[in-house]
């Protein structure tokens, strides 16, 4: 049975640190990766954030002070670095980038496997501010509990099933506009 | 999970793809590239050791005399930022409703929030969920 406790522990022993953080990697890898990629949509992206999870975990795992679970720490920084960089995108594209373009690159994409009209569904979960695309992403893809996407991202339950609400509302309208 | 039959039949969870043996390597790429980091930081650290200070120790009476001096000029600074203010309020609380609020673009704004203005709207109006 895993013990995330003594994984802690050696993660924040010098002399056990790196063997611990390679099983880190391998434990976690997988769910950090399909959150961060279900949020970013393009797998060389995904890979890129993922990396930078990594990489701050490791600088600042002498700071985890174990009061939230290993998890919910990886998680918040994945979903933090996801935001940024999705803040970041969104100021280098144009207003039509933002749900044509993606049926563009989605087309020759080689990771993405969707037809037509599931290319809609990404157009149109592409049109929600981030934060509440990515409130959409946890609950829709992971099927993440609304108590451990509060955790994550430091907003009420209340706060988050409304988030939610009003995206399945703009995907819905916005998938009926394009189907006229 | 479960939303609606519009967004259900677009269902596109099994869309996604990974390069075969991804999360295989994914170990080795993160210890290589934390590597690679440190290694970099190592070259900078030994860098900063042989940098000459441009700060030199002063007598502590000149530390102290500058110290009070500094104390004095922010209060009397102070002092005659709080009468002009004073003269100005009455004018500021007239143009108050003149000034723009923000300069950010109203998508900027909305991005920080879970949800734009429609979505307040919404929720003000009461709609249930």
């Amino acid at each position: 049975m895993f013990d995330e406790r003594d994984l802690i522990n050696r993660l924040q022993d010098e002399t056990t640190r790196r063997k611990a953080f390679e099983e880190l990697v391998s434990r976690y890898s997988s769910k950090l990766y399909w959150q961060i990629r279900h949020l970013v949509v393009d797998h060389d992206d995904a890979d890129d954030i993922l990396q930078n999870v990594f990489l701050k975990t490791w600088n600042s795992i002498g700071t985890f002070k174990g009061d939230s679970q290993l998890y919910t720490w990886l998680y918040r920084i994945a979903y933090n670095e996801s935001i940024t960089f999705l803040s970041k995108k969104k100021t280098n594209l144009s207003i039509d980038d933002l749900d044509d373009g993606i049926a563009n690159r989605l087309e020759s994409d080689e990771y993405y496997d969707g037809n037509e009209a599931q290319v809609l569904l990404q157009q149109a979960i592409a049109t929600l501010p981030e934060k509440q695309r990515a409130v959409f992403t946890m609950k829709y893809y992971e099927e993440m509990k609304y108590e451990d996407m509060a955790q994550i991202t430091g907003t009420s339950v209340g706060a988050l099933k409304a988030s939610f609400f009003h995206a399945v509302q703009k995907i819905t309208a916005y998938v009926k506009a394009k189907e006229l | 999970m479960v939303i609606n039959n519009d967004i259900n039949k677009l269902n596109d969870k099994d869309a996604f793809k990974v390069p075969a043996g991804y999360f295989d390597s994914l170990p080795q790429r993160v210890m290589e590239r934390i590597d690679s980091e440190e290694a970099g930081r190592a070259e900078t650290g030994i860098h900063t050791a042989k940098t000459v200070s441009l700060w030199t120790r002063k007598p502590l009476w000149i530390s102290l005399t500058s110290t009070v001096a500094a104390c004095v000029a922010i209060v009397l600074t102070f002092n005659v930022i709080t009468s002009r203010q004073a003269n100005e309020g009455s004018n500021a609380l007239a143009n108050a409703e003149t000034e723009s609020v923000s300069t950010l673009e109203e998508e900027e704004l909305l991005s920080y929030a879970l949800y734009d203005g429609e979505d307040v709207y919404a929720y003000l109006s009461g709609e249930t969920y």
